[in-house]
Protein backbone atom coordinates (compact mmCIF):
# COMPACT_ATOMS: atom_id res chain seq x y z
CA UNK A 1 0.00 0.00 0.00
CA UNK A 2 1.38 3.37 -0.98
CA UNK A 3 1.05 6.09 1.61
CA UNK A 4 0.01 9.52 0.45
CA UNK A 5 2.83 12.11 0.67
CA UNK A 6 0.35 14.98 0.75
CA UNK A 7 0.28 16.77 4.11
CA UNK A 8 -2.82 16.14 6.10
CA UNK A 9 -5.43 18.86 6.49
CA UNK A 10 -4.33 19.25 10.10
CA UNK A 11 -0.70 19.83 9.13
CA UNK A 12 -1.72 22.35 6.47
CA UNK A 13 -3.92 24.20 8.92
CA UNK A 14 -1.09 24.29 11.47
CA UNK A 15 1.37 25.58 8.88
CA UNK A 16 -1.01 28.28 7.71
CA UNK A 17 -1.71 29.34 11.28
CA UNK A 18 2.01 29.62 11.99
CA UNK A 19 2.47 31.75 8.88
CA UNK A 20 -0.42 34.01 9.90
CA UNK A 21 1.12 34.45 13.37
CA UNK A 22 4.54 35.14 11.83
CA UNK A 23 3.21 37.70 9.37
CA UNK A 24 1.14 39.34 12.08
CA UNK A 25 4.34 39.93 14.01
CA UNK A 26 6.01 41.57 11.00
CA UNK A 27 5.04 44.72 9.21
CA UNK A 28 5.84 45.42 5.60
CA UNK A 29 8.00 48.50 5.99
CA UNK A 30 9.50 50.74 3.40
CA UNK A 31 12.66 52.58 4.26
CA UNK A 32 13.73 55.74 2.47
CA UNK A 33 17.30 56.89 2.02
CA UNK A 34 17.14 60.66 2.31
CA UNK A 35 19.14 63.82 1.78
CA UNK A 36 18.30 67.41 2.67
CA UNK A 37 15.49 68.97 0.70
CA UNK A 38 17.89 71.50 -0.79
CA UNK A 39 20.59 68.92 -1.57
CA UNK A 40 21.52 68.07 -5.14
CA UNK A 41 23.39 64.90 -4.14
CA UNK A 42 22.38 61.54 -5.50
CA UNK A 43 24.02 58.14 -5.83
CA UNK A 44 23.34 54.62 -7.05
CA UNK A 45 22.24 51.85 -4.69
CA UNK A 46 25.70 50.35 -4.87
CA UNK A 47 27.36 53.66 -3.96
CA UNK A 48 24.93 54.20 -1.11
CA UNK A 49 25.76 50.76 0.32
CA UNK A 50 29.45 51.65 0.26
CA UNK A 51 28.76 54.95 2.04
CA UNK A 52 26.81 53.29 4.86
CA UNK A 53 29.53 50.67 5.39
CA UNK A 54 32.45 53.12 5.41
CA UNK A 55 33.87 51.99 2.07
CA UNK A 56 33.15 55.23 0.22
CA UNK A 57 33.56 58.68 1.71
CA UNK A 58 32.55 60.95 -1.17
CA UNK A 59 29.49 61.68 -3.25
CA UNK A 60 29.93 60.93 -6.97
CA UNK A 61 30.86 64.60 -7.54
CA UNK A 62 33.70 64.39 -5.00
CA UNK A 63 32.08 66.16 -2.05
CA UNK A 64 32.64 64.46 1.30
CA UNK A 65 29.58 62.56 2.47
CA UNK A 66 28.26 62.83 6.03
CA UNK A 67 26.58 59.60 7.06
CA UNK A 68 23.70 59.76 9.54
CA UNK A 69 22.92 56.47 11.23
CA UNK A 70 20.20 54.99 13.42
CA UNK A 71 21.52 51.44 13.62
CA UNK A 72 20.17 50.85 17.14
CA UNK A 73 16.56 51.24 15.99
CA UNK A 74 14.23 48.63 14.48
CA UNK A 75 14.37 50.49 11.18
CA UNK A 76 18.17 50.50 11.39
CA UNK A 77 18.46 46.77 11.91
CA UNK A 78 16.10 46.10 8.99
CA UNK A 79 17.97 48.59 6.79
CA UNK A 80 21.35 46.95 7.28
CA UNK A 81 20.03 43.39 6.95
CA UNK A 82 17.94 44.11 3.86
CA UNK A 83 19.77 46.87 1.99
CA UNK A 84 23.40 46.43 2.97
CA UNK A 85 23.24 42.66 3.46
CA UNK A 86 25.14 42.73 6.74
CA UNK A 87 24.22 42.71 10.39
CA UNK A 88 24.42 45.88 12.44
CA UNK A 89 27.24 44.26 14.42
CA UNK A 90 29.29 43.62 11.25
CA UNK A 91 28.77 47.16 9.99
CA UNK A 92 29.60 48.74 13.37
CA UNK A 93 32.75 46.64 13.52
CA UNK A 94 33.86 47.92 10.11
CA UNK A 95 33.21 51.51 11.15
CA UNK A 96 35.07 51.01 14.45
CA UNK A 97 38.06 49.69 12.52
CA UNK A 98 38.14 52.82 10.38
CA UNK A 99 37.53 55.23 13.24
CA UNK A 100 40.07 53.67 15.62
CA UNK A 101 42.75 53.88 12.94
CA UNK A 102 41.93 57.50 12.10
CA UNK A 103 40.90 56.63 8.55
CA UNK A 104 37.41 58.01 8.96
CA UNK A 105 35.10 59.91 11.23
CA UNK A 106 32.19 57.77 12.35
CA UNK A 107 28.60 58.35 11.31
CA UNK A 108 26.40 60.77 13.21
CA UNK A 109 24.31 58.62 15.50
CA UNK A 110 20.61 59.26 15.92
CA UNK A 111 17.97 57.41 17.89
CA UNK A 112 14.87 58.03 15.79
CA UNK A 113 13.49 59.00 12.40
CA UNK A 114 12.88 62.51 13.69
CA UNK A 115 16.49 62.93 14.79
CA UNK A 116 17.77 61.60 11.45
CA UNK A 117 15.57 64.01 9.48
CA UNK A 118 16.74 66.94 11.60
CA UNK A 119 20.41 66.01 11.17
CA UNK A 120 20.11 65.38 7.42
CA UNK A 121 18.11 68.56 6.82
CA UNK A 122 20.91 70.64 8.34
CA UNK A 123 23.65 69.45 5.96
CA UNK A 124 23.41 69.30 2.14
CA UNK A 125 26.12 66.61 2.08
CA UNK A 126 24.44 64.34 4.61
CA UNK A 127 22.66 61.07 3.88
CA UNK A 128 20.48 59.04 6.24
CA UNK A 129 17.58 56.65 6.27
CA UNK A 130 14.11 56.78 7.82
CA UNK A 131 10.90 54.80 7.66
CA UNK A 132 9.09 55.94 4.51
CA UNK A 133 6.00 56.65 6.61
CA UNK A 134 8.05 59.29 8.46
CA UNK A 135 8.98 61.27 5.31
CA UNK A 136 8.09 64.96 5.40
CA UNK A 137 9.03 68.26 3.74
CA UNK A 138 12.39 68.58 5.49
CA UNK A 139 14.11 65.80 3.52
CA UNK A 140 14.13 64.30 0.04
CA UNK A 141 14.02 60.60 -0.79
CA UNK A 142 16.74 59.38 -3.17
CA UNK A 143 16.23 55.61 -2.83
CA UNK A 144 13.61 53.29 -1.34
CA UNK A 145 14.21 49.95 0.33
CA UNK A 146 11.43 47.47 1.03
CA UNK A 147 11.96 45.36 4.10
CA UNK A 148 10.03 43.29 6.58
CA UNK A 149 10.45 44.73 10.02
CA UNK A 150 9.66 42.76 13.15
CA UNK A 151 6.81 44.48 14.94
CA UNK A 152 8.16 45.18 18.43
CA UNK B 1 54.08 60.69 40.08
CA UNK B 2 54.16 59.57 36.51
CA UNK B 3 51.02 57.51 37.13
CA UNK B 4 49.24 60.58 38.52
CA UNK B 5 50.23 62.64 35.48
CA UNK B 6 48.97 59.94 33.17
CA UNK B 7 45.69 59.57 35.00
CA UNK B 8 45.14 63.35 35.10
CA UNK B 9 45.90 63.66 31.39
CA UNK B 10 43.59 60.80 30.54
CA UNK B 11 40.84 62.20 32.79
CA UNK B 12 41.09 65.55 31.06
CA UNK B 13 40.84 63.91 27.69
CA UNK B 14 37.87 61.84 28.77
CA UNK B 15 36.19 64.93 30.16
CA UNK B 16 36.25 66.39 26.67
CA UNK B 17 33.01 66.23 24.73
CA UNK B 18 32.57 62.51 24.38
CA UNK B 19 29.04 63.02 23.21
CA UNK B 20 30.18 65.15 20.31
CA UNK B 21 30.80 62.15 18.13
CA UNK B 22 29.67 63.78 14.98
CA UNK B 23 31.42 64.72 11.78
CA UNK B 24 32.35 68.38 11.87
CA UNK B 25 33.20 68.55 15.56
CA UNK B 26 35.93 67.31 17.88
CA UNK B 27 35.60 63.59 18.48
CA UNK B 28 37.31 62.00 21.46
CA UNK B 29 37.23 58.23 21.65
CA UNK B 30 39.44 55.20 22.05
CA UNK B 31 39.63 51.90 23.85
CA UNK B 32 40.86 50.12 26.94
CA UNK B 33 42.44 46.70 26.64
CA UNK B 34 44.17 44.14 28.78
CA UNK B 35 45.65 40.72 28.08
CA UNK B 36 46.73 37.58 29.86
CA UNK B 37 49.16 35.27 28.09
CA UNK B 38 51.13 32.21 29.00
CA UNK B 39 53.30 29.74 27.12
CA UNK B 40 53.94 26.14 28.15
CA UNK B 41 56.90 23.76 27.78
CA UNK B 42 59.09 26.23 25.88
CA UNK B 43 62.14 24.35 24.62
CA UNK B 44 65.68 25.58 25.27
CA UNK B 45 69.13 24.11 24.72
CA UNK B 46 71.15 23.42 27.88
CA UNK B 47 74.47 21.82 27.20
CA UNK B 48 73.57 19.74 24.20
CA UNK B 49 70.13 18.69 25.43
CA UNK B 50 66.71 20.26 24.94
CA UNK B 51 64.90 21.09 28.16
CA UNK B 52 61.37 22.45 28.42
CA UNK B 53 60.12 25.02 30.86
CA UNK B 54 56.79 26.82 31.23
CA UNK B 55 56.84 30.52 30.51
CA UNK B 56 55.77 33.05 33.11
CA UNK B 57 52.12 34.07 32.89
CA UNK B 58 51.97 37.71 31.84
CA UNK B 59 49.03 39.97 32.59
CA UNK B 60 49.59 43.25 30.83
CA UNK B 61 48.83 46.48 32.62
CA UNK B 62 45.50 47.64 31.21
CA UNK B 63 46.35 50.12 28.52
CA UNK B 64 44.45 52.90 26.94
CA UNK B 65 44.41 54.38 23.46
CA UNK B 66 42.84 57.82 23.30
CA UNK B 67 42.16 59.29 19.88
CA UNK B 68 41.01 62.74 18.89
CA UNK B 69 39.83 63.66 15.45
CA UNK B 70 38.71 67.05 14.30
CA UNK B 71 37.32 68.03 10.91
CA UNK B 72 38.57 71.59 10.79
CA UNK B 73 37.04 72.30 7.40
CA UNK B 74 35.35 70.31 4.69
CA UNK B 75 38.76 69.29 3.36
CA UNK B 76 41.01 69.60 6.40
CA UNK B 77 41.33 67.22 9.33
CA UNK B 78 43.67 66.59 12.26
CA UNK B 79 44.11 63.36 14.23
CA UNK B 80 45.94 62.46 17.45
CA UNK B 81 46.43 58.92 18.76
CA UNK B 82 47.86 58.67 22.28
CA UNK B 83 48.80 55.38 23.87
CA UNK B 84 49.29 54.81 27.59
CA UNK B 85 50.49 51.25 27.23
CA UNK B 86 52.80 51.20 30.24
CA UNK B 87 50.45 53.12 32.53
CA UNK B 88 53.32 55.48 33.34
CA UNK B 89 54.13 57.14 30.06
CA UNK B 90 52.16 58.51 27.16
CA UNK B 91 53.32 57.59 23.71
CA UNK B 92 52.18 59.70 20.77
CA UNK B 93 51.46 56.96 18.27
CA UNK B 94 50.16 59.35 15.61
CA UNK B 95 49.77 63.06 15.21
CA UNK B 96 48.92 64.41 11.81
CA UNK B 97 47.03 66.95 9.77
CA UNK B 98 45.76 66.45 6.26
CA UNK B 99 44.22 68.43 3.45
CA UNK B 100 42.21 66.87 0.67
CA UNK B 101 42.50 68.67 -2.67
CA UNK B 102 40.27 66.06 -4.30
CA UNK B 103 39.34 62.43 -3.63
CA UNK B 104 42.35 61.50 -5.76
CA UNK B 105 44.82 63.64 -3.82
CA UNK B 106 45.15 64.17 -0.08
CA UNK B 107 48.34 65.37 1.62
CA UNK B 108 49.01 64.16 5.17
CA UNK B 109 51.88 65.43 7.34
CA UNK B 110 52.96 64.37 10.81
CA UNK B 111 53.68 61.07 12.51
CA UNK B 112 51.67 58.78 10.28
CA UNK B 113 51.12 55.06 10.06
CA UNK B 114 52.10 53.79 6.65
CA UNK B 115 49.39 52.43 4.42
CA UNK B 116 51.07 49.05 4.15
CA UNK B 117 49.30 45.76 3.57
CA UNK B 118 45.99 44.97 5.21
CA UNK B 119 47.06 45.69 8.74
CA UNK B 120 49.56 48.42 9.50
CA UNK B 121 47.05 51.24 9.72
CA UNK B 122 44.56 49.28 11.76
CA UNK B 123 46.87 47.63 14.29
CA UNK B 124 45.57 50.03 16.94
CA UNK B 125 42.03 48.93 16.17
CA UNK B 126 42.66 45.66 18.00
CA UNK B 127 39.11 45.26 19.35
CA UNK B 128 37.64 45.07 15.88
CA UNK B 129 39.60 42.41 14.01
CA UNK B 130 40.10 38.68 14.15
CA UNK B 131 43.15 37.62 16.12
CA UNK B 132 45.09 39.14 18.98
CA UNK B 133 48.65 39.17 17.70
CA UNK B 134 49.62 41.27 14.68
CA UNK B 135 50.88 39.48 11.57
CA UNK B 136 54.61 38.67 11.91
CA UNK B 137 55.38 41.49 9.47
CA UNK B 138 54.41 43.96 12.20
CA UNK B 139 55.37 42.03 15.32
CA UNK B 140 57.24 44.47 17.57
CA UNK B 141 60.18 42.05 18.01
CA UNK B 142 60.91 41.82 14.32
CA UNK B 143 59.43 44.61 12.27
CA UNK B 144 60.54 44.34 8.68
CA UNK B 145 59.81 48.03 8.11
CA UNK B 146 59.14 50.97 10.43
CA UNK B 147 55.44 51.49 11.08
CA UNK B 148 55.37 55.27 10.75
CA UNK B 149 56.36 57.83 8.17
CA UNK B 150 56.22 61.63 7.91
CA UNK B 151 54.79 62.81 4.62
CA UNK B 152 52.17 60.97 2.64
CA UNK B 153 50.19 61.58 -0.52
CA UNK B 154 47.20 59.34 -0.98
CA UNK B 155 43.95 59.14 -2.84
CA UNK B 156 41.31 57.07 -4.52
CA UNK B 157 39.84 56.81 -7.98
CA UNK B 158 36.99 54.72 -9.31
CA UNK B 159 37.98 52.41 -12.12
CA UNK B 160 35.66 49.78 -13.57
CA UNK B 161 33.56 48.06 -10.92
CA UNK B 162 35.80 49.13 -8.06
CA UNK B 163 38.07 51.71 -6.56
CA UNK B 164 41.84 52.13 -6.82
CA UNK B 165 43.56 53.43 -3.68
CA UNK B 166 47.17 54.54 -3.60
CA UNK B 167 49.66 56.09 -1.21
CA UNK B 168 53.25 57.30 -1.49
CA UNK B 169 55.23 58.28 1.58
CA UNK B 170 58.67 59.41 2.66
CA UNK B 171 60.57 60.56 5.77
CA UNK B 172 64.04 61.06 7.18
CA UNK B 173 64.91 57.40 7.03
CA UNK B 174 65.45 54.66 9.57
CA UNK B 175 68.31 56.41 11.30
CA UNK B 176 66.56 59.76 11.34
CA UNK B 177 69.30 61.42 9.30
CA UNK B 178 67.94 63.15 6.20
CA UNK B 179 71.35 63.03 4.51
CA UNK B 180 71.72 59.28 4.91
CA UNK B 181 68.95 58.12 2.63
CA UNK B 182 65.65 59.00 1.01
CA UNK B 183 63.21 56.23 1.78
CA UNK B 184 60.05 55.70 -0.20
CA UNK B 185 57.00 53.69 0.78
CA UNK B 186 54.10 52.91 -1.48
CA UNK B 187 50.81 51.04 -1.49
CA UNK B 188 48.39 50.32 -4.28
CA UNK B 189 45.19 48.35 -3.96
CA UNK B 190 41.93 47.73 -5.74
CA UNK B 191 38.67 47.27 -3.85
CA UNK B 192 35.73 45.82 -5.71
CA UNK B 193 32.54 43.83 -5.21
CA UNK B 194 30.99 46.62 -3.08
CA UNK B 195 34.14 46.74 -0.97
CA UNK B 196 34.12 43.03 -0.15
CA UNK B 197 37.25 42.17 -2.16
CA UNK B 198 40.68 43.79 -1.90
CA UNK B 199 43.84 43.04 -3.83
CA UNK B 200 46.97 45.07 -3.29
CA UNK B 201 50.72 45.47 -3.20
CA UNK B 202 52.91 47.50 -0.87
CA UNK B 203 56.57 48.27 -1.04
CA UNK B 204 59.39 50.17 0.59
CA UNK B 205 62.92 51.09 -0.29
CA UNK B 206 65.40 52.50 2.20
CA UNK B 207 66.66 54.76 -0.59
CA UNK B 208 70.30 54.08 0.15
CA UNK B 209 72.37 52.79 3.02
CA UNK B 210 70.84 53.42 6.42
CA UNK B 211 71.46 52.51 10.06
CA UNK B 212 69.44 51.10 12.93
CA UNK B 213 67.29 53.26 15.19
CA UNK B 214 68.24 51.07 18.17
CA UNK B 215 71.58 50.98 19.97
CA UNK B 216 73.07 47.56 20.54
CA UNK B 217 71.87 46.31 23.94
CA UNK B 218 68.81 48.57 24.07
CA UNK B 219 66.21 46.18 22.69
CA UNK B 220 64.50 45.53 19.40
CA UNK B 221 64.68 48.15 16.65
CA UNK B 222 61.51 49.86 15.51
CA UNK B 223 62.53 49.38 11.91
CA UNK B 224 63.95 46.73 9.64
CA UNK B 225 67.65 47.41 10.40
CA UNK B 226 69.35 45.26 13.06
CA UNK B 227 71.55 47.12 15.56
CA UNK B 228 74.86 45.41 14.68
CA UNK B 229 74.95 46.90 11.18
CA UNK B 230 77.24 49.72 10.08
CA UNK B 231 74.88 50.18 7.15
CA UNK B 232 71.97 48.39 5.53
CA UNK B 233 70.29 49.00 2.19
CA UNK B 234 67.01 47.16 1.92
CA UNK B 235 63.69 46.95 0.19
CA UNK B 236 60.34 45.36 1.06
CA UNK B 237 57.82 44.17 -1.48
CA UNK B 238 54.72 42.09 -1.06
CA UNK B 239 51.11 41.51 -1.89
CA UNK B 240 47.89 40.96 -0.03
CA UNK B 241 44.28 40.04 -0.55
CA UNK B 242 41.05 39.97 1.38
CA UNK B 243 37.64 38.52 0.54
CA UNK B 244 34.54 38.94 2.63
CA UNK B 245 32.08 36.30 1.51
CA UNK B 246 28.97 36.90 3.54
CA UNK B 247 29.94 36.02 7.10
CA UNK B 248 33.31 34.57 6.07
CA UNK B 249 36.47 36.71 5.90
CA UNK B 250 39.60 35.38 4.18
CA UNK B 251 42.94 37.20 4.24
CA UNK B 252 46.42 36.46 2.94
CA UNK B 253 49.69 38.40 2.71
CA UNK B 254 53.23 37.62 1.51
CA UNK B 255 56.33 39.80 1.97
CA UNK B 256 60.00 39.61 1.03
CA UNK B 257 62.69 41.98 2.21
CA UNK B 258 66.22 41.64 0.75
CA UNK B 259 69.03 43.37 2.70
CA UNK B 260 72.54 44.31 1.55
CA UNK B 261 74.50 44.84 4.74
CA UNK B 262 77.78 45.89 6.24
CA UNK B 263 78.25 44.54 9.77
CA UNK B 264 80.07 46.50 12.47
CA UNK B 265 82.94 44.29 13.64
CA UNK B 266 82.96 45.56 17.23
CA UNK B 267 79.20 45.10 17.59
CA UNK B 268 79.30 41.62 16.08
CA UNK B 269 82.04 40.66 18.54
CA UNK B 270 79.85 41.96 21.39
CA UNK B 271 76.81 40.06 20.10
CA UNK B 272 78.75 36.79 19.88
CA UNK B 273 80.38 37.18 23.29
CA UNK B 274 77.44 38.60 25.28
CA UNK B 275 74.14 37.89 23.54
CA UNK B 276 74.75 34.28 22.68
CA UNK B 277 74.34 32.93 19.16
CA UNK B 278 73.68 29.47 17.78
CA UNK B 279 75.94 27.60 15.40
CA UNK B 280 74.22 28.83 12.24
CA UNK B 281 74.37 32.45 13.37
CA UNK B 282 78.04 32.10 14.33
CA UNK B 283 78.72 30.69 10.89
CA UNK B 284 76.98 33.68 9.30
CA UNK B 285 78.83 36.25 11.37
CA UNK B 286 82.33 34.75 11.13
CA UNK B 287 84.44 33.78 8.14
CA UNK B 288 85.80 30.86 10.12
CA UNK B 289 83.09 29.71 12.53
CA UNK B 290 85.50 27.67 14.62
CA UNK B 291 88.07 30.45 14.70
CA UNK B 292 88.62 33.16 17.28
CA UNK B 293 86.16 36.05 17.53
CA UNK B 294 88.40 38.76 16.18
CA UNK B 295 87.71 41.77 14.01
CA UNK B 296 89.52 40.13 11.13
CA UNK B 297 87.32 37.04 11.35
CA UNK B 298 83.99 38.94 11.19
CA UNK B 299 82.22 38.66 7.86
CA UNK B 300 81.52 42.34 7.22
CA UNK B 301 79.80 42.50 3.83
CA UNK B 302 76.85 40.19 3.38
CA UNK B 303 73.22 39.95 2.34
CA UNK B 304 70.11 38.22 3.57
CA UNK B 305 66.37 37.98 2.96
CA UNK B 306 63.46 38.21 5.35
CA UNK B 307 60.31 36.48 4.16
CA UNK B 308 56.91 36.06 5.75
CA UNK B 309 53.36 35.13 4.87
CA UNK B 310 50.11 34.39 6.61
CA UNK B 311 46.62 33.13 5.92
CA UNK B 312 43.67 33.94 8.11
CA UNK B 313 40.02 32.91 8.03
CA UNK B 314 37.34 34.24 10.34
CA UNK B 315 33.62 33.61 10.47
CA UNK B 316 30.98 35.84 12.01
CA UNK B 317 28.04 34.13 13.71
CA UNK B 318 25.16 36.24 14.97
CA UNK B 319 23.64 34.89 18.17
CA UNK B 320 21.04 36.26 20.56
CA UNK B 321 23.93 37.00 22.96
CA UNK B 322 26.06 38.91 20.46
CA UNK B 323 28.53 38.18 17.68
CA UNK B 324 30.81 35.15 17.87
CA UNK B 325 33.76 34.97 15.49
CA UNK B 326 35.91 31.86 15.40
CA UNK B 327 39.15 32.27 13.44
CA UNK B 328 42.22 30.38 12.36
CA UNK B 329 45.59 31.77 11.23
CA UNK B 330 48.77 30.28 9.82
CA UNK B 331 51.98 32.34 9.98
CA UNK B 332 55.38 31.60 8.47
CA UNK B 333 58.43 33.79 9.03
CA UNK B 334 62.13 33.44 8.18
CA UNK B 335 65.03 35.71 9.09
CA UNK B 336 68.42 34.02 9.22
CA UNK B 337 70.27 37.14 10.37
CA UNK B 338 68.48 37.77 13.67
CA UNK B 339 69.49 36.30 17.02
CA UNK B 340 67.43 35.06 19.97
CA UNK B 341 68.41 37.68 22.54
CA UNK B 342 65.84 40.51 22.51
CA UNK B 343 67.98 42.83 24.62
CA UNK B 344 70.53 42.86 21.80
CA UNK B 345 67.87 43.57 19.19
CA UNK B 346 67.01 39.97 18.41
CA UNK B 347 63.79 38.02 18.22
CA UNK B 348 63.10 35.10 20.56
CA UNK B 349 61.13 33.27 17.88
CA UNK B 350 63.09 33.39 14.60
CA UNK B 351 66.36 34.08 16.43
CA UNK B 352 66.01 30.99 18.60
CA UNK B 353 65.46 28.66 15.65
CA UNK B 354 68.46 26.94 14.07
CA UNK B 355 67.68 28.41 10.67
CA UNK B 356 65.74 31.54 11.64
CA UNK B 357 62.46 30.02 10.51
CA UNK B 358 59.27 29.30 12.41
CA UNK B 359 55.59 28.64 11.78
CA UNK B 360 52.67 29.41 14.02
CA UNK B 361 49.15 27.96 13.91
CA UNK B 362 46.58 29.99 15.83
CA UNK B 363 43.00 29.03 16.58
CA UNK B 364 40.76 31.38 18.50
CA UNK B 365 37.44 33.14 18.83
CA UNK B 366 36.25 36.66 19.43
CA UNK B 367 33.00 37.35 21.23
CA UNK B 368 31.29 40.73 21.01
CA UNK B 369 28.20 40.93 23.25
CA UNK B 370 27.85 44.51 21.99
CA UNK B 371 29.93 46.17 19.26
CA UNK B 372 31.92 48.15 21.84
CA UNK B 373 33.15 45.14 23.83
CA UNK B 374 35.35 42.32 22.56
CA UNK B 375 36.71 39.31 24.41
CA UNK B 376 39.17 37.13 22.51
CA UNK B 377 40.72 33.80 23.38
CA UNK B 378 43.30 32.09 21.22
CA UNK B 379 45.81 29.27 21.27
CA UNK B 380 48.98 29.13 19.18
CA UNK B 381 51.39 26.35 18.40
CA UNK B 382 54.93 27.65 17.65
CA UNK B 383 56.95 25.26 15.52
CA UNK B 384 60.66 25.46 14.61
CA UNK B 385 63.95 23.56 14.55
CA UNK B 386 66.14 23.73 17.62
CA UNK B 387 69.42 21.87 18.01
CA UNK B 388 68.62 19.88 14.85
CA UNK B 389 65.28 18.72 16.31
CA UNK B 390 61.73 19.76 15.37
CA UNK B 391 60.19 21.38 18.45
CA UNK B 392 56.97 23.17 19.29
CA UNK B 393 55.29 24.77 22.24
CA UNK B 394 51.77 26.05 22.92
CA UNK B 395 50.77 29.51 24.03
CA UNK B 396 47.38 30.93 25.01
CA UNK B 397 46.16 34.51 25.20
CA UNK B 398 43.00 36.11 26.53
CA UNK B 399 42.23 39.69 25.64
CA UNK B 400 39.39 42.00 26.66
CA UNK B 401 38.79 45.44 25.21
CA UNK B 402 36.22 48.16 25.49
CA UNK B 403 35.69 50.96 22.98
CA UNK B 404 34.46 54.26 24.37
CA UNK B 405 33.18 57.43 22.72
CA UNK B 406 31.77 55.54 19.71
Amino acid sequence: MIRSRKPSTLVRLATMSALVVLLASMVDAQISIVVAKSSTQTASASELKLMFTGSKFNWPGGTKVVVVDQSESTVGRAFYEKFVGKSVSQVRSEWNKLVLSGQAIGPRKCASDEAVKKSVAENPNAVGFVATSALDESVKEIYRVIAFVKNE
Amino acid sequence: MKHHKLLCSMALLLAAPLAANAQGSLNVYGYFSTRIEKSFAVPDVVGNAIVKEDGVAEWSVPFLNVMMSHQISENGRVFVNLNGSKAGTIDVRNFWGEYSFAPALTVRLGKIYRKFGLYNEILDAVPTYYGIEPPELFDGDHLIVSRTTTLMLYGEHEIGPGQVNYSVSTDNGESGSPAASTPLGYDLNYKFGEGDYTLGISGFTSGGYTTSDAKLGSGSPKSGVLPWMTSDRFTVLGGYGEARLGHLTLQAEYWRSPHTIERDTAKVKEVISKAGVNAAQRARFLKNASGAVTGGNVRVNDSYDVQTYYFRAGYSIETSFGELGPYVQWDWYRNAETIGNKTYGGDDEAGTADDGEFTKLTIGAVFRPVPQVAAKLDFSSHNYRLNATNVSYPEFRFDVSFIFGQ
